[in-house]
């Protein structure tokens, strides 16, 4: 059983299979796209077309229902592929066994079975613009993710110069749109076998996604991409800050655990000021509000992490119930976070404050007995000539 | 040598010529005049046609008006131009002077 379509070529209605219409469309893309370097291209690709309703129509008079993948591969087999159709312009084709039968089912080896790799940007890999994916096939790689994490990491050590030239690529090299393109791109031989698998292949791919996902890449519009791309560069930007947070964050955990398991006291072998230590002792609940806070600003700081990270990863979109948990997780811990740090804080100076209010009455008594006891009170008499000789002096100038 | 070569090459040289001898008495639409270069062995995959086509209309050679057809889209009539006339008749001249060359060699 298959997924029909129906679709519609100049005015009439054909029923094709939906992986038959695949294969058809990157048929004529890869057509398109070949010949949309020349004048006319488009007229050759709208003729092709018509010839291919021609055939669908003549099908349907032989009683065929409904088109499928193999009347379609025979269809292109029967017109052939743009690099066939231009060999009489350029070069020979050599199958020439030609009955009216289309024998054409071997290929032209029109060029050497190594062609040099071209360096193209490879836009079914991508993370920005497919530079780095292509780059990695020009020199034969196969798999980008390595590269693509040394060139971040390049670019986040002091080498910016980096994202200036990926930046050049970018707009320099050019796409690889048809299937000859990102057979060139990946060093394999141009002629019309490859081009014909290469076309499935794309067919195939494609399929694939439309299967899987339905809002792929292809219904994403120019604004989604220029959305997607500044989120991958607030990212970057994010991302180093972030972790290096979370590291002190989490070493500052540990002080605190190790606090809490042993007492605050030990703290001061550490070196830390006694009136702090005495203060954390003392202030009412305050271990807990710090846990809190600290456990709180973890959660802040992990979730925007987590994105970044899946943004790197994956290409799917997040469900809208993820987001929005996300966020409302992410608030959540901020307000607790910070509620906590400031309620900590004033728990903090005010015990602080109690406590040299204390020690501060202390001394004062302290002061207060033994002043009583040792001298009566003179100091009127010595601010007068405090006053006295600063008068002199200002007379004499 | 290669033979298969040789002959293909023959053919292309010819093709140009021989679509526009077909348009010569009467309109024609392409699948028309797929099917009798098929018959005449001088192309291989139908769509060498369509740029060859669109050349020579670019060229000014022929022009063509669209007709409904009763089944099956509409179809482009091809018809020479005066100057594409005038053109075939050279051709026609050309192949005369390499037919006699020929057959003077055989």
């Amino acid at each position: 059983m298959k997924k029909n379509i129906s679709i519609n070529l100049f005015g009439t209605l054909y029923a094709i299979d939906e992986d038959a219409y695949q294969l058809l469309e990157s048929y004529l893309d890869n057509m398109r796209a070949y010949f949309s370097k020349r004048e006319g291209g488009e007229e050759i690709v709208d003729d092709v077309e018509h010839r291919v309703a021609e055939l669908f129509n003549e099908m349907r008079q032989k009683g065929i229902q409904a088109i499928n993948i193999d009347h379609v591969k025979a269809i292109m087999e029967r017109i052939g592929d743009p690099q066939q159709m231009t060999a009489g312009e350029t070069e020979a084709p050599t199958s020439n066994t030609g009955t009216t039968n289309q024998t054409t089912s071997t290929a032209t080896p029109s060029s050497e079975p190594h062609t040099p790799r071209r360096l193209y940007r490879d836009l079914e890999d991508k993370i920005l613009g497919g530079v780095i994916s292509g780059i990695c096939h020009y020199f034969g790689g196969s798999d980008p993710l390595l590269w693509r994490i040394i060139v971040v990491m390049l670019f986040f050590f002091g080498y910016g110069v980096v994202g200036i030239i990926y930046l050049i690529l970018w707009l320099v090299v050019p796409q690889a749109r048809t299937a000859e393109d990102r057979l060139r791109m990946q060093g394999k031989p141009v002629n019309a076998k490859a081009i014909n698998e290469e076309v499935m292949r794309g067919a195939a791919k494609a399929k694939e996604t439309l299967n899987n996902v339905r809002h792929d890449q292809r219904t994403h519009g120019c604004l989604t991409i220029i959305l997607y791309t500044l989120l991958i560069i607030i990212g970057l930007i994010l991302f180093l800050p972030l972790i290096s947070t979370l590291m002190a964050l989490i070493a500052f955990i540990g002080v605190l655990a190790y606090a809490t398991i042993t007492g605050w006291p030990t703290l001061a072998t550490f070196g830390f000021h006694e009136r702090w230590v005495q203060t954390l002792i003392e202030a009412p609940g305050i271990t807990t509000q710090i846990w809190i806070a600290a456990l709180a600003a973890i959660i802040v700081l992990i979730i925007p992490l987590f994105v970044i990270i899946r943004l790197f990863i994956s290409r799917k979109g997040m469900g809208a119930g993820t987001i929005v948990t996300l966020i409302v997780t992410w608030l959540l811990a901020l307000t607790t976070s910070i509620t906590m740090t400031c309620l900590s804080a004033a728990n903090f100076e005010k015990t602080e404050h109690d406590i040299w209010h204390r020690e501060k009455t202390n001394v004062e008594e302290w002061i207060q007995e033994t002043t009583e006891v040792v001298l009566p009170s003179d100091t009127l008499e010595i601010d007068t000539t405090a006053m006295d000789t600063t008068d002199v002096d200002t007379a004499a100038l | 040598m290669n033979v298969e070569n040789a002959k293909s090459q023959m053919r292309k040289g010819m093709l140009e010529y021989c679509v526009m001898l077909l348009l010569r008495h009467e309109a024609c639409y392409a699948a028309d005049i797929i099917s009798r270069l098929k018959e005449a062995n001088l192309i291989v995959v139908e769509g060498t046609l369509y740029p060859l086509l669109t050349r020579l209309k670019k060229e000014g050679m022929l022009s063509y008006e669209w007709q409904e057809s009763t089944q099956g889209p509409p179809r482009k009539y091809y018809v020479l131009t005066d100057e594409g006339k005038a053109i075939l008749a050279d051709l026609d001249a050309a192949w005369n002077e390499l037919a006699n060359t020929v057959s003077l060699l055989k």
